[in-house]
């Protein structure tokens, strides 16, 4: 960290960690637009979110300059980081999170500095438990403020065959949470040979996010099937968790739990489940600005070795097809007069090109 | 996103547990609440941290969830190790240790209701800060200041079973209709001498 930070600091000033998005703070590596190509969505989002910030990574900018305003663009002097690491031998990244230009985001930030925008999911995510197992439906809307960022991406999370995860808050904070207890939750799976409980998922989940305080920005509804029955879990970005027969999340979870309340009843046949689900995410989707575009729905049942997902399930306001022509007839103008003005050339030069 | 989604959920909670002739009755409403939004109507806050051990938790859900966790964790490897049930009193302390350890980054207000065969039915109050004290008869959460008079003017020490339960659902009841942060069902354990608490819904 820049020295000059600290001082710059006013008297106040609380260590508090700059934002839910760990990746700001960590831009070890080099940045290489090519990483763009052929990657999901959600890479797009992360990678766009360290080029925002490689500017500020890559050039040791001094801290004094950026403040005081005699910081012209493109000034600093650019680093390399493979020449200027003193050692040659190659350190490998510290695994987790790394908060190491946390305080130097703040005090930028305390003076004006307005830092990119994580990817949100405003989002409307649910789950309810049927007869034979659990439902879990979520929208496809993923925003960046007021930007529609992804208009199909998915929120519905693979943790085990049967365990499925729905995730609402920062786009990265639920994708990386989710893929991080799926592995936890094989390697117990291929430690012990058993099929392992919903519960077990619900414990690993609410530690990690407990452990972070609540940086880490995932909401999430978790559902599954195992040997003691059927299970939905809400879980908090604090770790708090809720078990509950029926959940919904983000920004559209109140229009969701409306149709939830008034339609949700014990053991419920699947057609009615899927269609509580349908219309509980569409609710969310026609009423919340933070969700849109389709409804994925996901059925994990007792009795299937697999979790099934319907991607889209269910496309939210398409374009109608148009009832009748409403072009203008050739000739429908008439032509009073035409005139053909030919093209004056005023100069013309030919020069020889450099191959 | 709202603020509601992104505020840490709390408990405002109205609790109660009272100790009686040979057992405890421990009670607590069932709506958790970020902001103005109940995010959970049917919560179960009597959290159990041994058979005939349990919790009642107020303040932050993440909180007193991991503190709870934590202390059933403790006292199940010191039953293993002893093969001995554990005392309340112990399981009093071990939540009061975390509860004092961390009392500047959490939030959280337990009381700890249960039976053990030293000394029979008790109840500890251990309020935000970390303090501990044993009492016949505890009351917590935000509900609670509606019922204070109410408790000291009708609580007698040494009732029947029955006769405790129902206070303990007066109580809640009453701090439930003045409290709005209170609401949802009763729930109530009672703790006596057997081996396993009844579960009573209502």
């Amino acid at each position: 960290m820049n020295k000059g930070a600290a001082e710059a600091l006013p008297p106040n000033f609380s260590w508090l960690p700059f934002t839910s998005c760990p990746l700001i703070g960590q831009s070890l590596e080099p940045i290489r637009p090519f990483h763009l190509m052929g990657t999901s969505n959600f890479e797009k989002a992360y990678y766009t979110l360290e080029l925002h910030f490689s500017a500020l990574v890559f050039r040791e900018v001094s801290l004094e300059k950026l403040i005081s305003g005699s910081l012209s663009e493109g000034a600093g002097v650019p680093v390399d980081i493979n020449t200027s690491m003193s050692s040659l031998l190659v350190e490998p990244p510290a695994a987790g999170f790394s908060f190491r230009n946390t305080n130097r985001n703040l005090a930028l930030e305390a003076h004006g500095f307005v830092a990119p925008k994580a990817v949100k999911t405003g989002t409307t995510i649910a789950g309810l438990i049927y007869k034979d197992g659990v439902v879990l439906g979520a929208d496809t809307r993923a925003t960046a403020g007021n930007i529609v960022a992804d208009k199909n991406c998915e929120k519905i999370h693979r943790i085990a065959p049967r365990i499925y995860c729905c995730g609402a808050g920062t786009a990265a904070d639920t994708e990386m949470t989710t893929r991080s207890i799926e592995s936890q939750i094989e390697l117990l799976h291929l430690n012990t040979g058993r099929e392992i409980p919903v519960v077990a998922a619900n414990r690993l989940l609410k530690q990690q996010l407990f452990r972070y305080q609540g940086h880490i920005g995932a909401a999430l509804v978790l559902g599954g099937v195992d040997r003691n029955g059927s299970h939905i879990y809400c879980i908090y970005p604090h770790g708090s968790t809720d078990k509950l027969p029926f959940a919904t999340m983000g920004s559209g979870s109140l229009a969701a739990m409306a149709v939830m309340e008034s339609r949700w009843k014990p053991e419920l046949e699947l057609d009615d489940a899927i269609d509580i689900m349908r219309e509980a995410i569409t609710a969310g989707i026609t009423n919340d600005l933070g969700s849109g575009s389709n409804v994925d729905v996901m059925v994990i049942s007792k009795d299937e070795p697999k979790g099934k997902l319907a991607r889209p399930f269910r496309q939210v306001g398409i374009r109608g097809q148009r009832q009748g022509d409403y072009g203008f007839k050739r000739g429908a103008t008439a032509v009073l007069e035409t005139r053909v003005v030919p093209l004056q050339i005023v100069d013309e030069q030919v020069e020889a090109m450099e191959t | 996103m709202a603020d509601w989604l992104t505020a840490e959920h709390s408990t405002g909670t109205s609790l109660v547990a009272a100790e009686f002739d040979g057992g405890v009755v421990i009670g607590a409403d069932s709506r958790t609440t970020t902001g103005a939004y109940v995010a959970n109507r049917v919560t179960d806050k009597l959290t159990r941290l041994s058979d005939q051990i349990y919790c009642c938790r107020s303040g932050s859900a993440a909180d007193t969830q991991a503190i709870a966790d934590i202390a059933a964790y403790h006292l199940e490897f010191q039953e293993i190790e002893t093969g001995q049930p554990p005392l309340v009193n112990v399981a009093a302390k071990v939540v009061q240790d975390i509860c004092y350890n961390y009392r500047d980054q959490m939030s959280a207000g337990m009381i700890i209701g249960g039976w053990d065969v030293r000394k029979g039915g008790q109840v500890y109050a251990i309020p935000i800060g970390g303090m501990i004290v044993r009492q016949a008869i505890a009351i917590g959460g935000s509900g609670s200041s509606y019922i204070y008079g109410f408790v000291d003017a009708q609580f007698k020490e040494g009732m029947q079973k029955e006769d405790c339960v129902e206070f303990v659902k007066k109580c809640l009841g009453l701090a439930i209709s003045r409290d709005g942060s209170s609401g949802g069902v009763i729930r109530v354990v009672l703790q006596e001498h057997r081996k396993y608490p009844d579960m009573v819904k209502q």
